[in-house]
């Protein structure tokens, strides 16, 4: 190396001439001084040419504080030019650094802005050293003249989605829940390696993926430089599915439509995204099979292979499954095909099938279902996954406890349960939670009872067309409880009368408020909610007339809910009502009963006319009654009863 | 006619209990401080750190009455048994409904722990427990207030307050503070048998090294 000595000026500059003519001298820096000065000078991080303005006028300003030196400091270029040499030098050896280490070691250039030269961008970034911060890197890197160039881009973008970590000589993946609050068994742990070493055990992605016929997007997905292995257990796609059936012996069978929902950008977070279906469902099923098991309801749930059957109503049962096939071998894993249903069925089965893929389930030859008797429950299925995550949740959003002392991981309540004296019985009461499978049964329940009642209701509304039935179900209601509003008007006499009432859909139970405010709670079964509506209608009808006879002038002579007498109703009581004309010398009594159609019946007096005598003196001792005559309504002009009760009154006025 | 009634007494199951050491009452400790105008940055990596990043870190706000419980008319001698039993009394200030707490630390644990091991005992109190402490005999020592952030990792209580002091008339939100800088709290209960947990804590205080040296510090050495 070049011995460079540096000298100072032999006198030190003048600093003031005194009127006296003495010269004052600048004090001689100290050592360190001149030191820092020197220092100041030399800049080995910029480049001799391209200094930026900035430190031009740093300079500048330098120069001028310090007007002892000359602009043109002799050894200038010669720093200059040790400076360039050294700069070179040490990015030729950041370079041969780079390319004497193990391969894992790569060069990232990264663009900085405008006229910066090359040293200044290179950075060496051990990456899957010990899984730096990735996030802190960003494309556009450039790596020339190598096969895996997206090797490292593509496991950035990894990292960002998936745990990663470094574990000997290969990179492992953690797909399961476990972070987010799950505490299943299974691990869910996949392998991620290079695409180019072909020794490796697995196959590319981007082939198996093409090999699997449910996912399209794998055909196509480009080349991945990047391969993730995740184990076998975990391949394919499942789902769980849910069912509500009504027969016995249909109870074991269950159809696998395709259900390819993942879309992944990379045929990796695609496979990853499966695999973690797969992992969370299995999960899911294990959860609900345990809790099967453990519950002793009245009719025990029954656990066969991979479904889950409980009763929830007298001969409706409930079926849980889990669905998984295995994208290598399309065939059935577990179950029957469902070709084998086919045989018994004919077409029936044909628009299940499309998906073609597998059945998963336990069984077996009779039970075979059209398409139109079997029915996923998709927003059962949907608030399983959903009663899942929220048990994940639960698990990490403990209160945290305040004041800071107290311990952690308890509730508000039971902190305070010492102190408020809690006993047994109440900490038991507080510890007990509901199960998946309990929950998920309280919703079947629910979601079954509301399609029924909701079924009901419209049979009727089809059955009846005088009066009509009108039903508003709201909108917004909760998985267990829903509301009905069910309206009961005579077409063109809704300003005479509006029958309202409003259902209350539970999990087993109905409630039902009625227009006078009586609350009836009804069971599960349909008879019961029918029953209560055919009394409503005939309730209807009898009101309503009253209200018309208002408007056109007849007298109620008598009205009666529950009549005794008359052919007894199989439900329920018949009622009756009694109308006179203004003139007093007709009647009209209407008989109407839940179960029997509305019968009316007429009588007048005998003389139509009337002529004062001495015996009689007023008209009124003329309205003797005579007999009834029973009008065939049904033949009548009008639209509805009302329309023809109104004729009726007209004519007989007149 | 007795009836042969086996009822076990509650005393006997907490014995039990400590005889099996099941009861967490051993609580590792590491404190650390940090400068207020650093105070985002460590709030920002314990946030990455901690469960539940997406949500904000809870904050607390936290009232300390601490009591000393000794025979005072004694004769005051050198030792640790003349300075007599620190009850600590806290009451959540944000949060009124809640059940105050007791809370007994005890002194240090000699030995090379990963990090600062002393027996502490919590226990929810009603709001009384200062009459009753005064009836004990016990004496006001010092009160203060502290706020701050908690949050948590597994079973490590993660705070991040700082102390004020507590004076008549001192309004809520006017407090005078004691420092220009927040303690760093990282604490776990464990039981006597179950020491792996302290493993975690040091690992989790490693991850913020740069940021806060937190360390097992002996009081004893501290003070007059």
């Amino acid at each position: 190396m070049a011995d460079i000595r540096l000298e100072v000026p032999g006198e030190n500059a003048v600093l003031e001439v005194l009127y006296d003519g003495t010269e004052l001298y600048q004090q001689p820096p100290s050592m360190s001084e001149n030191l820092t000065q020197l220092a100041r000078k030399i800049d080995f991080a910029t480049d001799g040419e391209e200094v930026t303005t900035e430190e031009k006028k740093e300079e500048e300003e330098e120069e001028e504080k310090q007007p002892f030196q000359q602009p043109h400091w002799p050894l200038e270029e010669v720093r200059n030019k040790v400076r360039q040499a050294l700069t070179e030098v040490s990015v030729l050896h950041d370079l041969l650094m780079i390319v004497k280490q193990k391969p894992h070691q790569y060069m990232v250039l990264d663009p900085v802005q405008a006229e910066a030269p090359e040293p200044k961008g290179i950075h060496t970034v051990p990456l899957p050293e010990e899984e730096p911060a990735i996030g802190g890197l960003h494309p556009p890197h450039r790596r020339p003249n190598r096969p895996v160039q997206d090797f490292h881009i593509e496991l950035l973008r990894l990292r960002q989605n998936w745990r990663l970590k470094k574990v000997g000589n290969t990179i492992i993946g953690d797909l399961s829940y476990r972070s987010a609050g799950s505490m299943f068994r299974q691990t869910g742990i996949f392998e991620v390696s290079k695409a180019d070493d072909v020794t490796g055990p697995s196959s590319l992605v981007g082939a198996s993926g093409a090999a699997s016929p449910l996912s399209p997007m794998a055909n196509r997905a480009p080349q991945s430089s990047l391969r993730v292995n995740v184990p076998t257990e975990l391949t394919g796609s499942a789902y769980i599915f849910v069912c509500i059936k009504k027969d016995e012996e249909d109870i074991c069978s269950a159809q696998l439509t395709s259900s390819d929902f993942v879309a992944g950008e990379t045929p990796w977070q695609q496979k990853l995204e499966k695999a973690q279906n797969v992992l969370f469902c299995k999960e899911l099923f294990n959860q609900l099979a345990r809790e099967a098991v453990k519950l002793t309801p009245s009719i025990p749930h029954l656990v066969v292979g991979n479904q889950i059957t409980a009763t929830i109503f007298p001969g409706i049962h409930l079926l849980v499954g889990l669905c998984h096939s295995d994208s290598k071998n399309s065939g059935p894993k577990g179950g029957t095909l469902q070709g084998s249903a086919a045989g018994g069925g004919g077409p029936a089965v044909a628009g299940g099938g499309t998906g073609g893929t597998t059945v998963g389930s336990t069984t077996t030859g009779g039970g075979l279902m059209g398409p139109s008797k079997y029915k996923h429950e998709h927003d059962l299925e949907h608030s399983l996954h959903q009663l899942l995550h929220r048990v994940y949740h639960n698990s990490f959003q403990h209160p945290l406890p305040h004041p800071v002392y107290a311990s952690m991981g308890m509730s508000k309540r039971r902190r305070a349960a010492g102190l408020e004296g809690m006993d047994r019985n109440q900490l038991l009461n507080m510890m007990r939670e509901q199960t998946l499978l309990e929950q998920i049964i309280r919703q079947v329940q629910h979601n079954f009872l509301r399609l029924r009642t909701m079924y009901v209701i419209d049979q009727l509304a089809a059955e009846f067309k005088d009066p009509l039935i009108v039903s508003h179900w709201n909108a917004f209601n909760s998985p267990t409880q829903s509301c009905v509003k069910i309206n009961i008007v005579t077409q063109g006499y809704d300003s005479a009368l509006r029958t309202k009432l409003v259902i209350h859909i539970f999990e087993r139970t109905l409630k039902c408020i009625c227009r006078d405010g009586k609350i009836m709670t009804m069971s599960f079964e349909p008879q019961e909610l029918r029953n209560l509506i055919l009394c409503q209608i005939s309730q209807h009808n009898m009101a309503a007339l009253q209200g018309l006879a208002k408007y056109t002038g007849w007298t109620v002579l008598s009205s009666e809910q529950n009549i005794g007498t008359g052919t007894i109703e199989p439900l329920g009581n018949a009622s009756t009502v009694m109308l006179a004309s203004p003139s007093g010398n007709k009647v009209i009594g209407v008989h109407s009963g839940p179960h029997q159609r509305v019968s009316v019946f007429v009588s007048s007096s005998p003389r139509p006319d009337f002529y004062p005598s001495t015996v009689v003196s007023e008209q009124r001792w003329e309205h003797l009654g005579s007999v009834w005559q029973e009008v065939r309504h049904d033949r009548m002009e009008g639209r509805n009863f009302l329309n023809k009760m109104e004729l009726l009154m007209a004519a007989l006025t007149a | 006619m007795a009836m042969p009634v086996n009822v076990p007494h509650v005393g006997e199951n907490l014995e039990a209990a400590m005889k099996s050491q099941i009861v967490p009452d051993q609580e590792f400790l590491l404190q650390g401080s940090v400068l207020d105008t650093s105070l985002g940055v460590v709030i920002d990596r314990l946030r990455g750190l901690c469960d539940n990043a997406d949500i904000l870190p809870e904050t607390f706000h936290d009232h300390e009455v601490v009591f000393v419980l000794k025979d005072f008319s004694a004769m005051s001698t050198p030792g640790p048994a003349s300075q007599g039993v620190m009850l600590r009394v806290r009451r959540a200030m944000d949060y009124p409904d809640l059940p105050y707490q007791l809370r007994y630390v005890g002194y240090p644990e000699l030995g090379n722990y990963p990090a600062l091991l002393r027996n502490c005992l919590d226990i929810p109190v009603s709001n009384n427990v200062c009459e009753f402490l005064t009836e004990l005999g016990a004496k006001l020592d010092h009160e203060f207030i502290a706020k701050g952030f908690i949050m948590k990792k597994g079973r490590i209580k993660v705070t991040v307050f700082k102390m004020y002091k507590m004076g008549i008339g001192m309004a809520k939100d006017n407090l005078e503070q004691m420092t220009m800088s927040h303690m760093v709290e990282l604490s776990v209960l464990t039981t006597k048998t179950d020491m792996s947990v302290a493993e975690d804590l040091r690992a989790l205080a490693d991850q913020l090294k740069p940021l806060v040296q937190l360390e097992r510090i002996d009081y004893r050495r501290l003070g007059p």
